[in-house]
């Protein structure tokens, strides 16, 4: 039933966020040449991924308790935490949706970039692009998880975008930043053909460093 | 304590402290509910009732102290959530979620219960007029503590954990809130634990009273025992009263204005108005106390 409840909270979210792959139509709209095509593509996949990470992950992980029980506004925190259901049982349920669905919107995202722009990516190139996105998102979004569970949503949403951003701009000043960062994994191009694999173990890392964090913050938590 | 008290015992509390930015919230509280007993929780805004309900239900972690729920310690996942699957809560602002309809939010809730009682959800369903089909985001604020109260009441639950369940309704809906809870108590032998500010409700359908002051329980009793053991006093003397009157054995509370005095008393009465005849006051009246001069009685500040 938790999966049940995750869903109906997010589907509008997850709606919303497939109809923004509509902004591979812009280029066309805008009558740009295809280099810029593929320019779009590239902005427009690291932009959605992360924005969509960013969004499923704050659309409700929430099981960040202290704040929900210790400040005047609970929303319906304090029915679901009445439930004989552990913290981490809701951590898991809230955040494996989240991911779920976000790796639906990276499969649709890339399906849609392949039929937008076949002489740019393979079906090949675009079955290992995904496979690689959907392990690099999972740094962001792990990154979000765990802010969730001290953070409001808001404050959850804008420290992840800090976070970041703090990255990109990292990866203009440091070469061994931007070689394992897991934003260069999400990029399309250069080297589209061949397999980035120092972002993809870096982000495999993050992300179970980041979960097991928000594992060992939600035990610290349960009572 | 001995097997049979902690056995008896649904909810137990001992020197339970909680802190928020080092301001703390409570202090050493001790707290002891008997089954099937309906206990009002009484105290003033941000005098700790709902930090206690919240370390009650495994919300909050305690920095200091021990709950015990159905005579089991409450100190880990396993236990808090095995006490929470005996436990409803009815939470102040009745939020509940608000992508879900009424039938959803049932559906959604039964599972997590294996004593689910189907009876009681009908008879509720009926008792309430809960549409169905209508989604809680449009639910009036006596709906959605219907719905509360159904889904608290259904659950088979042997303990209720209540949070002025009673806020922002009209009479009408009070009266039949209250009348449920009444019915439950009489029929399931269910314990209650109810948190709140009106003090003629308690008096209504509450056999004990626990009152909370700046984090520490200051009365706790069996209802009728204590209107049976407090008395005012009042006194009228010839000129100002004797300032001997505060030392007296038995009096919990002093009041003077001009040439009376207004005593609370407990323990003894009688002997404690032998020794203010003894002062030579023009008269003597002896009156019970109500629920809510206990409250303001006990309840530091203004």
């Amino acid at each position: 039933m938790l999966w049940y409840k995750a869903w109906l909270e997010t589907r509008w979210r997850f709606i919303f966020m497939l109809a923004t792959i509509a902004v591979m139509w812009v280029p066309d709209l805008l009558g740009l040449p295809s280099q810029r095509l593929a320019i779009a593509l590239r902005l427009a996949a690291v932009l959605q991924f992360s924005v969509t990470a960013l969004f499923l992950a704050g659309a409700g992980i929430n099981t960040q308790t202290f704040y929900a029980a210790t400040t005047g506004y609970h929303g319906s925190m304090l029915f679901t935490l009445s439930l004989p259901v552990s913290r981490r049982r809701l951590f898991l349920v809230r955040a494996g949706l989240g991911a779920l669905e976000t790796w639906v919107f990276i499969a649709v995202l890339v399906s849609v970039m392949v039929l937008r722009a076949p002489q740019a990516l393979s079906s090949a190139e675009a079955l290992r692009y995904a496979a690689r996105a959907m392990i690099c998102i999972m740094a962001v979004y792990s990154l979000s998880a765990l802010l969730a569970c001290f953070l409001d949503e808001m404050w959850q949403f804008m420290s992840s975008a800090l976070v970041l951003g703090a990255l990109a701009a990292l990866m203009s000043r440091s070469s061994l930043v931007a070689q394992f960062s897991p934003l260069r994994g999400l990029t399309v191009y250069p080297a589209h053909a061949t397999m980035p694999w120092a972002p993809v173990m870096a982000s495999i890392v993050i992300t179970v460093v980041l979960v097991c964090s928000s594992l060992l913050v939600l035990r610290r938590k349960e009572f | 304590m001995s097997d049979g008290i902690i056995n008896d015992t649904i909810i137990a509390a001992s020197n339970l402290s909680k802190s928020y930015n080092h301001k703390p919230a409570l202090r050493g509280l001790d707290l002891a509910v008997p089954r099937g007993s309906i206990c009002g929780f009484l105290g003033r805004n941000g005098a700790g009732k709902t930090t206690t309900l919240k370390l009650l239900l495994g919300m909050l972690r305690p920095d200091a102290g021990e709950i015990r729920l159905f005579g089991e310690p409450v100190d880990a996942e396993k236990s808090a959530i095995a006490a929470r699957r005996r436990t409803a809560f009815v939470s102040e602002d009745k939020e509940l979620y608000p992508f879900m309809n009424v039938g959803q939010t049932i559906r959604f809730t039964r599972p997590f219960f294996p004593a689910w009682r189907r009876d009681l959800e009908e008879k509720h369903l009926r008792l309430f007029r809960l549409p169905l089909e209508k989604p809680v985001r449009q639910l009036s604020k006596g709906m959605r503590t219907q719905l509360m109260l159904l889904l608290a009441i259904s659950r088979g639950a042997e303990l209720l954990i209540m949070d002025e369940p009673t806020s922002g309704l009209d009479p009408v809906m009070t009266e039949e809130i209250l009348q449920a809870l009444a019915d439950l108590a009489a029929t399931s032998g269910a314990t209650m634990f109810l948190a709140s500010h009106q003090l003629t409700e308690v008096e209504q359908i509450c056999d004990r009273v626990c009152l909370i002051d700046e984090g520490q329980i200051v009365i706790d009793g069996l209802l009728d025992d204590l209107k049976s053991q407090y008395r005012r006093i009042l006194l009228v003397f010839d000129g100002e009263p004797p300032a001997t009157l505060a030392d007296l054995p038995g009096v919990d509370n002093i009041r003077r204005r001009g040439r009376t005095a207004s005593l609370l008393a407990h323990e003894d009465v009688d002997a404690l108005l032998e020794r203010t005849r003894g002062l030579g006051p023009r008269s003597v009246e002896v009156r019970p106390v109500s629920l809510k001069e206990l409250f303001l009685e006990h309840v530091k500040g203004e």
